[in-house]
């Protein structure tokens, strides 16, 4: 196979987590934790994939009694006469001496005289055995019925549970996690990986189970049949075995670049769907169409090299197969003009080794199944198993409300992984309660960070954040976020209605409280203009907001929750003066006595404030009264004087 | 039905029309092989076993494997010709239908969610594929294979053959049952898929907010309740499917029972061979099966249908801007940019822009301002043809934008947006993003003139640093930065500023205008901004509300208005007096 170069632009080389030995381990413990729970309906459905691999026996040798009791059809031998013999005893002999030959010889339609000899009542037993076929098919057909419903009610219930511990997984996780991970890479985990596991963690193992009990009962009757019809078919197994092992390492590699790429594709189109406007107005569609390309040349070019195999491997799966149901039945006819056996029992023989090599095959597909799904398996360990690294402490406390002394920054240090720079060093402050404390800072100082790290998005990497002297890593993350609220820099609207957007923090909001909230946050009179209000869906499929309304539906969202701690990001940055103006005014009014951290770039909302923080490149070095600070001489005083000149 | 749905993929096939042919008559050589060992083996019954004559065993013997060596080896062929096909086929659907989605207007983009195209584009595109490909194959081999089997089977014995048509009627009346209601099912399977996928989706771009409300608990429930009901429609569906699935099973084996007995009645009754029985039967499967997978396939082209409707939606989708036949190339600008009784609206009640002109001379720096949602970033959008007006014209150097190329046209405008747009790449890439030709020298000097080339500097990798979804992550001011210097290599002609500098302290902001006066300087601007030190410096100041012009002129001109907005908004947002009012 010709491997080709697979590093593009857009798609980084895959990462192997899991080595070749963990992955027995790894689908163990999927069964042990989603299928372990079904044991009971397993088993059953178990025990009738094992009883219904024998109907197609049953079915068979129907087929034998028929060919063997009831038309009597064997071969001519020289020695016998024509027409002689009673049907009845060739009858009797065979069903006492299976396997041997009836010696009476040809009974049935002669060609050559015309002639037949039928056993007695052969029309009757025919209907008979007609009744029992049906009989046979309509049990085993209503069985399956009656087990798939059950199989499906598995597959739902484990997909479902499979879902919701991923989903939960994810909403843990940090968002040091989300930056790094674009959410269409997630989703497809949660959905189509998922849609993927789905009932292939059980179905591998029953079909294995039906496979195995169709080779072993089949092997069982060849043998038994005779010797050398079994030993025909045992030989075919070791080439089979020799082919799986040389396909499987090329297929598991194939499959999981797929994969791989499948989820970069996802990722890249929302990525550039979603900048759609830069896109555009710089007119590099053309390059665009290039990139794309490159991506699904190269999923095309490992499809193709899947296809190669797998169908490789499936044809000379069929070629073994036939030439061993060939040789067996021609040796077989060898055997009935020997008149060693009747033809009934070579087509019995036959028929075994039909449905012998079925399953032999479907056991060559399931090594294709088992390779995908563990691949599959280890992307959803990826997400599973991801540490987290914000998680509450078992003892965890209340938070601390009403706040009394104030929040407390000791010596905190933060720096973000995948860089060396430290994005917060040793800061150390005291925000006393009910203080208003204005954050400054040229842009990428860290303020967005400290605000982050108030409401524990972030940890930092050493010192301690304390609220009233409580360690902020011992408290419920429940009654911290009821009490600290984070009104980010870049507002994030969810598809729904203004009114579920307002009411995120705090669901049971009455419609006046709803109201006061966006009145304070200037945007009543806005929504008040539209046709259906508060009731106007916005979101990716609803009307589209500007920046500044989107951001005051945010900041109206935080102060319905009535948070003791309000941390305000720089959130009214695309907010003309005026309506900024009037929304300090009501903040000054509606806040009294709670504690805000405001990070800002306007000198007018610092001078609102009791304390300003200046950060530069992650240390505080100005902190104290505006008035003072003014004097100073420092990046405020400049501030100042820039904007008030 | 299905060709008028099919309208918009059949002629992507046109590319492989040989390679198609090739593989039909591929399949119909394979089903033609496929129905000769019965054949086989009626003739060792009748003509060997029966008469015990050993001659032609050997011959016989030889077919009988060789046959299926042969058709294995199609088989493969055949597996891998269609994989091509479909796979180039999947391909090239993908490649045109994203390159059209890259193309078409804002309008579009603003209506229908992000996430949705990606799932049309992604897997919708697979679906369609398989009908058309692997299907079509299945059908032709099936075709083929049922006229064999009919010819042959009437050959051995009408009355059978008879008998196998009333067992195929069944089978109709059989699909024409569960189709509805697997279709219905089908339908509300999607619908619940679609609504779980959205809510997903928006919890995932919501992270923080999610996380800093402590939402997680109540998300997992919606989730949870959404999970509930898409699984509760997945096993309507898979029931109903397994209904059809089994009933059709159950026909196909008692039909084929039923034929077997009546062939043996026969036997009994000296109206046909053993042999004969045996090669009937073997065709009645090549017959019944060709009916099952023919079921089988309405419930598929049932599936497919909604998939490719959702597809042909997207393919009929016209660009809503694009250019004119007659579009002309438009040389950079040099004269003047003119706005003449422009009005535009998104809805014909709603006017957002009302009969605004304005007249822009070279080099001007013109700011807008007004009230949050006054139409300041529909006239950007306006000016870069996102969107056409509905009334007066637009002009660029007296030519109405609508008669240029719009490659040319965007081609003038180099634009630094509100939210800022940065891709998966190094940050090199993102800032020749575009004009891929510039040189690290020209990447340089755009980061200092954007003030953002020491931050870049200080990092290890440099210029080859990897920012986006997960590479390293920038603040918003360092973000809007970039693309401040992407805009400035782009070296326009007219630069775009949308609240460009709103993240960013006003002491980088200063630092950055310092340049920005610089690069300005031969370059028509247009620039929002909500600052009164950013708006100052501007050569013409236009006061917007509710679409109109109030105001207009520059700062000294504006503030000497009696009563002037401008006047009044610039006293208040200024007149803060000393520190000691403000702070108290």
């Amino acid at each position: 196979m010709r491997v080709h170069h697979r590093n593009i632009r857009f798609r980084p080389p895959r990462r192997d987590y899991e080595s070749v030995a963990g992955r027995l381990a790894l689908y163990l413990r999927f069964l042990r934790e989603y299928v372990w729970p079904h044991r009971r309906l397993l088993l059953v459905i178990s025990i009738w994939w094992v009883v219904n691999a024998w109907t197609p026996f049953v079915m068979a040798w129907y087929g034998r009694i028929v060919v063997d009791s009831i038309l009597v059809i064997n071969t001519r031998t020289d020695a016998e006469g024509a027409g002689s013999g009673g049907a009845d005893q060739t009858m009797i002999q065979q069903d006492r001496m299976p396997g041997k030959p009836a010696p009476t010889g040809r009974v049935g339609r002669d060609r050559e005289t015309g002639f037949s000899v039928r056993p007695a009542g052969a029309m009757q037993k025919l209907g008979l055995l007609f009744g029992l076929y049906l009989l046979t098919l309509i049990v085993s057909n209503v069985g399956s019925r009656l087990e798939a419903r059950g199989r499906i009610r598995i597959a739902q219930q484990l997909t479902a549970r499979l879902r919701e511990d991923l989903h939960r997984k994810v909403m843990r996780l940090s968002l040091a996690y989300h930056k790094a991970h674009a959410p269409g890479r997630l989703m497809s985990r949660i959905l189509s990986d998922v849609g993927e596991v789905q009932d292939q963690l059980y179905m591998t193992f029953l079909s294995f189970l039906s496979s195995f009990t169709l080779i072993t009962t089949g092997l069982s009757i060849l043998f038994y049949l005779d010797w050398r019809f079994g030993l025909i078919a045992l030989l075919t197994l070791p080439a089979y075995m020799f082919v799986y092992r040389r396909s499987r390492k090329v297929l598991d590699e194939v499959n999981a670049e797929l994969r791989h790429t499948n989820s970069w594709m996802y990722s890249l189109a929302s990525q550039k769907l979603d900048s759609i406007r830069a896109i555009q107005s710089y007119g590099r569609e053309r390059h665009e169409d290039l990139n794309f390309h490159r991506l699904s040349s190269c999923m095309l070019r490992d499809t193709m090299l899947q296809q190669h195999v797998a169908a490789g491997l499936g044809t000379v799966c069929t070629i073994i197969a036939s030439i061993g149901t060939g040789a067996l039945f021609l040796y077989g006819t060898v055997r009935v003009l020997d008149g060693e056996m009747t033809l009934g029992t070579l087509m019995y023989a036959n028929g075994v080794a039909g449905i012998l090599f079925g399953p032999v095959i479907a056991l060559s597909q399931l090594n294709v199944t088992i390779s995908k799904l563990l691949i599959v398996l280890q992307r959803l360990v990826q997400v599973l198993d991801e540490k987290e690294e914000i998680a509450e402490a078992p003892d965890a406390l209340d938070f601390p409300a009403p706040l009394r002394r104030g929040i407390t920054l000791l010596n905190a240090h933060f720096r973000h992984e995948q860089q060396n720079e430290p994005v917060l060093e040793d800061i150390t402050l005291h925000i006393p309660s009910g203080a208003w404390v204005c954050v400054m800072g040229p842009s990428g100082c860290g303020k967005s960070t400290l605000l982050q790290l108030l409401s524990r998005l972030y940890e930092p990497e050493t010192g301690e954040i304390l609220y009233d002297y409580v360690p902020l890593n011992r408290i419920r993350f429940n009654s911290l976020h009821q009490r600290v609220v984070l009104v980010p820099q870049e507002p994030q609207i969810f598809g729904g209605t203004i009114r579920d957007n307002i009411c995120y923090g705090n669901p049971e909001a009455t419609p006046r409280q709803i109201v006061e909230a966006a009145r304070a946050a200037e945007i009543h009179d806005t929504i008040m203009e539209l046709p259906v209000k508060y009731e106007t869906l916005i979101g990716e499929k609803g009307m589209t907001l500007s920046g500044g309304q989107r951001q005051r539906i945010t900041l109206a969202r935080a102060l319905l929750t009535q948070p003791d701690v309000l941390l305000l990001d720089d959130c009214m940055s695309a907010l003309d003066a005026e309506t900024e103006r009037r929304i300090q005014e009501t903040l000054v009014k509606n806040l009294k006595g709670r504690t805000a951290v405001i990070v800002s770039q306007r000198i007018s909302m610092a001078l609102r404030c009791q304390r300003v923080c200046v950060l530069d490149n992650g240390v505080l070095t100005e902190n104290g009264a505006p008035e003072e600070l003014v004097k100073q001489g420092g990046f405020f005083s400049r501030l100042y004087r820039q904007q008030t000149r | 039905m299905i060709t008028s749905r099919l309208k918009h993929f059949l002629p992507l096939f046109a590319p492989y029309t040989g390679r198609l042919w090739a593989l039909l008559g591929l399949t119909a050589l394979m089903s033609v092989l496929a129905m000769l060992p019965p054949l086989v083996i009626r003739a060792i019954v009748d003509r060997v076993i029966t008469p015990g004559d050993r001659g032609p065993l050997f011959m016989l013997g030889l077919v009988m494997i060789l046959l299926p060596l042969i058709s294995a080896v199609c088989s493969y062929l055949q597996t891998v010709g269609i994989t091509y096909v479909g796979q180039k086929f999947v391909f090239d659907m993908r490649q045109s239908l994203y390159q059209r989605l890259l193309r078409l207007s804002m309008r579009f983009f603003g209506k229908t969610g992000v996430g949705m195209l990606v799932n049309r584009l992604m897997g919708d595109t697979g679906a369609v594929q398989n009908l058309l490909t692997a299907q079509t194959i299945s059908i032709v081999s099936d075709l083929v294979c049922s006229a064999f089997a009919i010819t042959a089977t009437f050959l051995l014995n009408w009355r059978l053959a008879a008998m196998i048509v009333a067992i195929i009627a069944i089978f109709v009346v059989n699909v024409r049952l569960n189709i509805g209601f697997i279709r219905q099912a089908n339908r509300n399977y999607q619908r619940s898929m679609d609504r779980l996928s959205a809510g997903l989706q928006d919890r995932l771009m919501t992270t923080l907010v999610v996380k800093s409300y402590g939402a997680e608990a109540r998300e997992q429930r919606t989730f949870h309740s959404q999970s509930e009901t898409s699984l509760r429609q997945v096993r309507t569906l898979q029931v109903a499917n397994n209904t059809f699935s089994t009933n059709t099973q159950l026909l196909a084996e008692a039909g084929r029972a039923t034929l077997y007995f009546a062939g043996c009645a026969m036997v009994l009754m000296n109206l046909m061979t053993y042999g004969d029985v045996l090669a009937f039967t073997t065709y009645s499967m090549q017959l019944l099966w060709p009916a099952v997978r023919f079921s089988l396939l309405v419930k598929q082209v049932q599936d497919v249908g909604v998939a490719a409707d959702r597809l042909s939606e997207l393919f009929s989708e016209a660009p809503e801007i694009k250019d004119n036949p007659a579009a002309i190339t438009a040389p950079r600008l040099k004269d003047v940019v003119e706005f003449d009784h422009v009005s535009f609206h998104y809805a014909p009640e709603k006017p957002v822009i009302r009969d605004f002109s304005l007249k822009v001379a070279p080099g001007q720096t013109v700011a807008l301002i007004g009230p949050t949602g006054c139409g300041k970033s529909t006239l950007l959008s306006l000016l870069l043809r996102f969107y056409d007006v509905t009334g007066g014209t637009l002009k660029l150097d007296g030519m109405d934008v609508r008669t240029l190329r719009l490659r040319d046209l965007r081609r003038q405008f180099g634009i630094v947006l509100q939210e800022p747009q940065l891709f998966t790449a190094t940050i090199a890439d993102n800032i020749r993003y575009a004009r891929p030709s510039a040189t690290q020298a020209e990447i340089e000097a755009a980061s200092r003139a954007a003030e953002i080339h020491e931050f870049i500097a200080s990092l290890p990798k440099g210029y080859d640093t990897l920012i986006g979804v997960e590479g390293m992550p920038l603040s918003t001011g360092q973000k809007q930065r970039i693309t401040i210097a992407r805009a400035i290599v782009a070296d326009p002609a007219i630069l775009i500023m949308d609240e460009a500098t709103s993240a960013l302290d006003s002491e980088s902001e200063q630092a950055i205008q310092v340049a920005m006066e610089r690069i300005l300087k031969d370059r028509t601007a247009f620039i929002v901004a909500h600052r009164l030190s950013t708006i100052r410096s501007a050569d013409l100041i236009v006061f917007l509300h509710q679409g109109q012009v109030v105001e207009q002129g520059s700062h000294d001109e504006l503030m000497k208005i009696p009563n002037g907005r401008y006047a009044a908004i610039t006293a208040r947002f200024m007149g803060r007096g000393s520190i000691k009012e403000s702070a108290s």
